[in-house]
């Protein structure tokens, strides 16, 4: 640490200079630094690779144990017996796509209308809706009430049952609502003047500035989505055109796991041996392609995430 | 301007509101016309798949039959479906609910099958026949509301026994009779003074278990009853002569044999990490070859086996073995226990086709219906050679290769939860109903298992076994297959133990000997404490209730 | 440090503003307001029927509920689940677990995801950079299952942790780590962090965007060096988010799940590893007590509700801001 001052210290104090050309000098803190997240990177990468490997190695190699990073006997059979046990994986995928899709972008706007709504210091039911909202985080009427409320509503079915009832996340409001009580007022304080409404600073002023919390929201509402797959078996499942991804992956697995309990008289067992794969190895197929298209959401995403980039730019 | 550009967000979201109430449900009992089939409506909680109902011999059901069914099922260990359909009263038209049919009862969702099988149920008349009475739901409503699966009428060809040993143990010592834990101690340790690691120079591993998750039930806890020979009643153990009925950690011969588990802790053959590894490991373990025994069922490490068989190292595979605590002891692995037909498909009060579902699953019991459900289509799964079913060559290739085989075929999609005949049955020609046969079996054994039977002078394994003549049947049937009323003290009662015993005899094992009484003398007080007296009693009640049901009293 | 100061000033000057809202409910304000309680309608309405209506089947806990008597036609029995509830040895065991597990999460999962975002932060290398953030929240997507599975294997008689203390001579036989259950805890809280501080630290690496680069600058004239920075002006920066996390999150202590304590534990500290949601699975839903079950619900809501209120309220007394 004492090295990075002396550094600095040394450094001429050009200010404007320094502010124009953003360029940082890379010191021995940087490179230990860089070291530890290689360490980070590596250990947080092992789990994901091991299922991959698991996923791409012969099932019954893999009983044997000791498999890490990279496949001892290569095999696409895991997958194949994936996609060959289900016809309906491309309906599926593609109303999961659009599920996520419309899911995140409207789930995230009523977030944000509400988070700013409770952020206006002056409403005068701030408190009262804040409460309200805080609450939905701890309480929970149960599984069958929740069921007859969406049945009665006529959701059974029904795409919408996809969209409605998870619209608003208490906890997603409220970290959007916290990101907006830290913007400067300055901004909508001039907008105020000009005679802008609640909704039109809502829309023109506010929204963009929330671009990165609007980002993370973004993404814990898309993984939401992508992963959720009790609500198309609970609301659902009569109607197969609404199947989603998760949901024939997981009956998928089900099915992986009964092949071994079925066993009425030595008879299935040897189906069993004679198969090519087992059900911890279906088990890592299914996790990598449930995980892998939600896995390209985050790049998209990580470019709101550069520090001061959105500021800078309204400000400007 | 502005208030139109929030009037249109709020459609945005209220609209959606409004859509949603537009669409119904759909409805499902539709055809019935001239010619259509009806389609049932039918919900099987053990089916894992989605079975569409559109294989050949599904297809040559709804021939037989008129009947199409629309079939549903449980997704990801849901085990609220039932409980949501009572609480929605939805049902559809069958149901297989399996151990929520007393709730279906109580809720009055089913109806009683006695005077339907009495007017128009010859097939499952013949099927039931005297076995009828062990439908009947309780002695104060002693109906019939489920048609039992389960088979009537079962041989049983394979075993996994007490305990197992591997192949090689076996060979070197010259097949010797292994009978009781004392042979079987012997055995092991004989072997891993001469071999203490395996020709690829691991280590060898003289018993290993798997008592991390709930597994421990089936590789502790059962085989502690078994090595007494006690028959399979879960935590239960049933007197047969009085019908006392007492938690099994109670008695004197659990005690010993866990007491010998401690030993052999003690002294080294005991896997350090039997209740500490996960399954993956446990498996990973036996397929490497290190493992020379086993407490284990062979469903639970086939895996294993099929790795094992894939490296050619078929000597390292395990034999079952009938052990017990002593001579007096005998092995009851190869137990008939009858019919116990608990479980099985019921109708319900909400259908608008009761009849015809009713004579659907008569059919069902039918000779002609349990060949194609067992054997498929003539000349297609198997020809008629000499007078006899042979399954074609093609048709075992693809049993023995696509994981879809039985929805897609048909074949083994409709037995359970279906009425249906046992493996011993025979049909009108003196055939085995069933497709597995002695023959069967001895085809997948591997050239090691059939050396080692032949020093022995047996066909098959369980041949080393008690013969189920021997052994005679349970008049009650298994003790855990008893409904539990729900939410009564025994229910409680039996978790709170459950959960007790499985850590107080962990801790047991894994003691140094001196301490094994204390802990063992402490658990009993704990079981005391928890009043396990009461649930004792309320279970001897329900043995005897059963007895009585079932017209063995 | 003197434009550190000058920025810190302006923030003072911010201040004031927060507290001036005193409302009173009047026609007037609502007439001003109406564009602002339109825009909250819908959102209220929506709450109403899907958090709030569901509340009714919380009545069964307070009725011996039977499916087929409906949620109003089962007998009514008051407290009686409450106080069973209350008379179980093993509630309080699982209740002790949970909390003790909790907290443990709660501290080490908040303290590490801060600690990586403002590591990322710092990171120079662009592309890297990218590449370990996105990598960092891969294991969150692996299953609970898969992750156990590594965790007993690392830490087994035979796994890479003892040879590794047996290689520096740390110890002198292979520890069997998983059967000690005083260390139970201790591997749950390891498991989880490693599991889930990339995907934590998202919500404070957004926060940090919200820093104004200017008063890095200016601070960097100042002299200040890279700690200086990191406490001076990150940390503060995203303190409110931390403090509504820490709250929101205080509330959810008891809502701590039962799948990694199941995976990872055995029966040999089975007495550690028990917790709320996995005694009312077994003991509630899992024996059709649904009374029963339902009670521990609520009692869970209880304590939640009540610890957020606490832990609000002293929030704001000390300053710090707050959740409601």
């Amino acid at each position: 640490m004492e090295l990075n001052v002396l550094e600095t210290e040394t450094e001429p104090k050009q200010r404007v200079k320094r502010k124009k050309s953003k360029i940082k000098k890379i010191t021995k803190t940087d490179y230990v630094l860089a070291a530890f997240m290689l360490i980070v990177l590596v250990v947080t990468l092992y789990p994901f690779l091991n299922v991959l490997a698991i996923s791409l190695n012969d099932a019954t190699d893999t009983a044997r144990g000791g498999l890490h990073i990279f496949p001892r006997i290569f095999t696409l059979a895991n997958y194949q017996e994936v996609f060959a046990s289900n016809g309906n994986l491309i309906l599926a995928f593609q109303n999961s796509v659009l599920r996520t899709i419309i899911g995140t972008v409207l789930s995230t706007f009523s977030c944000a209308v509400l988070a700013y709504v409770i952020s206006r210091k002056q409403f005068v039911f701030r408190k009262a809706v804040t409460i309200m909202l805080t609450l939905t985080m701890y309480i929970s009427g149960g599984l069958i009430p929740s069921f007859l409320v969406i049945r009665e509503l006529g959701l059974i079915n029904n795409f919408a049952v996809y969209i409605i009832p998870s619209l608003l996340s208490a906890f997603n409001v409220i970290i959007i609502r916290s990101f907006i009580d830290d913007l400067p007022d300055a901004l909508e304080e001039s907008a105020k003047i000009d005679g802008a409404s609640d909704f039109t600073i809502f829309l023109k002023i506010i929204m963009p500035l929330c671009m990165p919390v609007l980002a993370t929201v973004a993404l814990f509402v898309a993984v939401g989505q992508w992963n959720s797959w009790f609500d198309t078996y609970l609301y659902a499942r009569s109607n197969s055109d609404l199947t989603t991804l998760q949901y024939e992956l997981m009956k998928i697995m089900d099915n992986a796991s009964s092949m071994t309990s079925n066993d009425v008289n030595g008879i299935n067992s040897q189906q069993m041996l004679s198969r090519k794969t087992t059900p911890e190895s279906i088990k890592m197929a299914v996790t990598v392609i449930a995980t892998v298209p939600i896995l390209l959401v985050y790049p998209f995403l990580q470019k709101y995430f550069v520090s001061g980039l959105t500021l800078g730019a309204v400000k400007s | 301007m502005k208030m139109k550009k929030i009037v249109a967000s709020f459609m945005l979201t209220g609209g959606f509101l409004l859509a949603a109430c537009g669409n119904g449900e759909n409805s499902a009992n539709e055809g019935g016309g001239e010619g259509e089939p009806l389609t049932l409506t039918f919900f099987s909680a053990d089916l894992t798949q989605d079975d569409p109902f559109s294989n050949p011999v599904a297809e040559k059901i709804t021939e037989e039959t008129g009947i199409n069914l629309e079939i549903s099922h449980p997704v990801g260990g849901d085990e609220q479906a039932v409980p949501l359909m009572i609480a929605s009263g939805d049902y559809p038209d069958m149901i297989f609910a399996k151990g929520d049919i007393n709730k279906m009862i109580d809720a009055g969702a089913l109806i009683p099958l006695d005077d339907l099988i009495e007017e128009r149920g010859d097939n499952l008349k013949m099927l039931y026949g005297d076995q009828m009475d062990r439908l009947r739901n309780s002695l104060e409503d002693p109906q019939i509301y489920h048609l039992g699966t389960g088979g009537v009428t079962n041989t049983y060809n394979a075993t996994g026994g007490t305990n197992q040993i591997a192949l090689k143990v076996l060979k070197e010592q010259g097949y010797p009779e292994i009978k009781t834990l004392e042979d079987y101690e012997k055995a092991l340790v004989d072997y891993m003074a001469e071999n203490p690691t395996t020709e690829d120079g691991q280590d060898h591993i003289g018993l290993s278990l798997l008592g991390s998750d709930w597994r421990w039930l089936i590789t502790v806890g059962n085989p502690s009853g078994f090595a007494g020979g006690m028959q399979d009643d879960g935590q239960w153990h049933v007197d047969e002569e009085t019908g006392d009925t007492v938690y099994k950690f109670q008695l004197p011969e659990t005690k010993e044999y866990f007491t010998w588990l401690n030993h052999m802790n003690d002294i080294g053959l005991l896997d350090p990490e039997s209740f500490t590894q996960t399954y993956d490991t446990y498996i990973a373990k036996l397929s490497s070859g290190r493992v020379l025994g086993l407490a284990d069922q062979d469903w639970n490490y086939m895996s294993a086996v099929a790795a094992l068989k894939q490296e050619g190292k078929d000597e390292s595979l395990w034999a079952p073995l009938p052990t017990t605590l002593g001579e007096e002891y005998v092995s009851q692995s190869t137990k008939d226990y009858g019919f116990t037909g608990t479980t099985g498909i019921s109708i319900t009060s909400s259908s608008e086709y009761q009849e015809e579902a009713f004579d659907f699953l008569d059919w069902m019991a039918s000779e002609e219906a349990q060949i194609l459900v067992n054997w498929g289509v003539e000349g297609v799964n198997y020809e008629i050679v000499d007078g006899e079913r042979v399954q074609t060559e093609e048709d075992r290739e693809n049993s023995n290769t696509n994981a879809n085989y039985n929805v897609e075929s048909g074949i083994g999609a409709y037995i359970w939860p279906f009425p249906a005949w046992g493996t011993g049955a025979v049909d009108s020609n003196g055939q085995s109903i069933t497709r597995s046969t002695r023959e069967d079996i001895v085809a997948n054994y591997t050239e090691a298992d059939k050396e080692a039977l032949e020093a022995y002078g047996v066909d098959l394994w369980v041949d080393t076994f008690p013969t189920p003549e021997e052994l005679g049947s349970p008049k009650h049937g298994k003790a855990y297959e008893y409904v539990l009323p729900s939410s009564s003290d025994v229910a409680i009662i039996q978790t709170e133990a459950d959960d007790y015993t499985t850590q107080k005899i962990t801790e047991a094992v894994l003691a140094s000997p001196e301490d094994f009484d204390t802990i063992w003398e402490e658990m009993q007080q704990g079981l005391l404490d928890m009043g396990i007296d009461k649930a004792n009693a309320e279970m001897t009640d329900l043995t005897h209730q059963r007895l009585e049901l079932w017209g063995e009293e | 440090m003197e434009s550190l100061k000058a920025v810190e000033a302006a923030k003072e000057v911010k201040q004031p503003k927060l507290k001036k809202a005193k409302t009173k409910i009047t026609w007037k304000k609502i007439k001003d307001q109406k564009v602002l309680i339109l825009m909250s309608l819908p959102f209220v309405a929506w709450l109403m029927v899907f958090a709030y209506t569901p509340l009714f089947g919380w009545i069964i806990a307070f009725q011996d509920y039977k499916p087929q008597n409906g949620f109003f036609g089962s007998e009514w029995v008051g407290l009686k689940h409450f106080i069973d509830l209350f008379q179980q040895p093993l509630f309080y065991s699982a209740l002790k677990n949970t909390l003790g597990m909790g907290v443990l999460g709660l501290v080490f999962g908040t303290l590490t995801a801060i600690m990586f975002a403002l590591a990322l932060n710092e990171m120079r290398f662009t592309r890297f950079k990218k590449l370990t953030q996105t990598v960092s929240y891969l294991p969150h997507f692996v299953s609970w299952v898969v992750v156990a599975n590594i965790v007993t294997q690392t830490l087994s008689i035979s796994g890479i942790a003892n040879e590794v203390l047996l290689s520096l001579n740390l110890i002198e036989a292979p520890i069997n780590f998983l059967a000690n259950p005083n260390s139970f805890w201790g591997i749950v809280t390891g498991a989880d962090v490693w599991k889930e501080t990339g995907w934590n630290a998202i919500i404070y690496l957004a926060a940090m965007t919200s820093v104004d680069q200017e008063m890095y600058e200016a601070a960097e004239v100042d002299g200040a060096n890279r700690w200086q920075k990191i406490l001076n002006i990150t940390l503060p920066a995203i303190k409110p988010i931390i403090v509504v996390l820490m709250i929101m999150n205080i509330g959810n202590l008891i809502n701590i799940g039962f799948e990694k304590q199941m995976l990872l534990g055995n029966n040999i500290v089975a007495n550690k590893a028990l917790v709320i949601e996995k005694y009312a699975l077994d003991y509630g839903i899992g024996m059709f007590r649904y009374s029963f079950g339902t009670a521990i619900g609520i009692f869970k809501s209880i304590v939640s509700v009540f610890l957020i209120l606490t832990f609000n309220s002293i929030a704001k007394k000390t300053g710090q801001g707050g959740l409601l």
